[in-house]
């Protein structure tokens, strides 16, 4: 026990020295405040939220772990290229722990009940036709919406209720269709039909949610709305190009890359062996999520657990697959790795119901050992 | 919740696996044309079919025997060194 804590104080003591000294060196280059600032905030904040005592709303030690290091990579990516934008990430991330902290505290308080399942559906939902409602929106909520209605269906599950389990999918689908989310609707529906596979006791099920999952692809024209073909979207020739270590001076900004692909911004900048580090961090975050699912002794917190981990390592795998050519789709955002608003907020969620149901499995297991003292 | 348990775990091997996977394929995708082995290049391409005795000769030139060589597949008799390739096929 003693060893274990040491590593991990000097696992955590690198990581702190490594970002203070990523802003430091820029901010002494460039002089600007706000790099000093983020010098002093960041490694302070990884502090704060690593030594937050153990009860209901501590975050879950070993994935904080993970995804704060990529939180901070983002931070990184734009460093060099404009510090204001820096700032403005920094401000994005601090706003998206209050998510972090909900996801949390929603997760630990949520009894399964029709009425709770079916009006986090309602919401879910609503925020999957905010499109419909108003096309001149210039964000998607999706990934929040998928977080809510992953609630509902592990609800629904959780009652053995199947069929409203898959009707809440289905509406899911088929909004996202409509509003020609495609990698979206993919990466709910393969979401889906795996967490039904997971929780269900029979295989008639899961065979349905898979065909209901296809038809609808078929029926909305899924497979011909995608542009083109393979390697439409591959941006395989700008990570080839990247160089192997960080570099010194900052990279010229590709006119085609999206505004907030900081994945690319941050290979670009600090190399491919960073870049490596960051998928492994996830990868490193999805082993601790499918271990909190298998841990818990409730299968509506499996299912929850197991479509968090499922939603963030489809996302990532989209993205990465789509990077390299083999899918048609536009790269949307790297997990925890973008800059987009809303996709941070449905990140932190997802990792506070990670967190919220590991917090659970410690209470349940210091109740076991409570019992298990007075019983002697 | 056994088979639950058992269904999770494959599940989160299959996504590791999967991830892992595009790293390797990017790996791989860095590495070959780092180490030149590119076969990409028309010019390496038509030089090499040039070079294959297997491949189909260029007609030969009217008048005169001539015998095939490398560079235009034809040369003059007297400059003929027998090739028992080119005799097997009869040209």
């Amino acid at each position: 026990m003693k060893k274990n804590s040491s590593f991990r104080f000097r696992v955590a003591a690198l990581l702190l020295l490594f970002f203070a000294a990523a802003f430091l060196l820029p901010a002494c280059r460039n002089g600007d405040p706000g790099l000093y600032l983020l010098a002093a905030a960041v490694p302070g904040i990884m502090l704060f939220l690593l030594l937050l005592p153990a009860g209901f709303l501590t975050p879950d030690r070993p994935a904080l772990s993970c995804v704060l290091p990529l939180c901070g990579f983002g931070l990184l990516a734009t460093v060099y290229r404009s510090p204001d934008e820096t700032l403005s990430q920094g401000l994005r991330c601090a706003a998206s722990l209050f998510f972090l902290f909900s996801g949390a505290v929603l997760v630990r308080s949520f009894r399964p009940s029709v009425p709770s399942a079916f009006l986090a559906a309602l919401c879910g939902l609503g925020m999957f036709s905010c499109p419909l409602w108003s096309p001149d929106l210039s964000f998607s909520l999706a990934a929040g919406g998928m977080a809510l209605l992953l609630i509902s269906a592990a609800a629904f599950l959780a009652l053995r209720l199947r069929l409203p389990a898959l009707l809440v999918v289905i509406g899911g689908m088929v909004l996202l269709l409509y509003g020609q989310d495609i990698s979206g609707a993919a990466v709910w529906g393969i979401c889906f039909v795996l967490l039904f596979w997971s929780a269900s006791d029979s295989l008639l099920w899961s065979g349905v949610s898979l065909v209901c999952a296809g038809g609808l692809f078929a029926l909305f024209n899924g497979f011909s709305q995608v542009p083109d073909g393979p390697g439409t979207f591959s941006a395989l020739s700008r990570i080839v190009a990247m160089p192997l270590l960080p570099q010194e001076v900052p990279p010229e900004a590709s006119a085609d890359v999206p505004p907030d692909s900081l994945f690319f911004l941050f290979g670009e900048q600090y190399g491919l062996i960073f870049l490596f580090c960051a998928v492994l961090l996830l990868i490193l975050l999805l082993i601790r999520g499918a271990s909190v699912a298998q841990h818990t002794r409730k299968s509506f917190y499996a299912s929850v657990a197991l479509g968090a981990v499922l939603l963030l390592g489809l996302d990532a795998l989209f993205f990465l697959y789509a990077a390299v050519g083999f899918l048609p789709f536009r790269p949307e955002s790297f997990p925890f790795l973008t800059a987009s608003l809303p996709d941070l907020f449905a990140h932190f969620f997802l990792l506070g119901l990670l967190s919220g149901i590991s917090s659970r499995n410690d209470a349940d297991l210091e109740e076991d050992s409570r019992l298990a003292m007075l019983a002697h | 919740m056994k088979t639950t348990r058992h269904r999770i775990r494959v599940i989160a091997l299959v996504l590791v696996c999967a991830l892992f996977s595009v790293v390797l394929w990017t790996a791989r995708a860095i590495w070959i044309p780092a180490s030149g082995g590119g076969q990409d290049d028309p010019s390496a391409a038509s030089a090499s079919l040039l070079s294959d005795p297997w491949a189909a000769p260029t007609p030969a030139p009217t008048g005169g025997s001539a015998i095939p060589t490398e560079e235009t597949g034809w040369v003059e008799e007297e400059t003929l060194t027998p090739e028992p390739l080119f005799n097997t096929f009869g040209l």
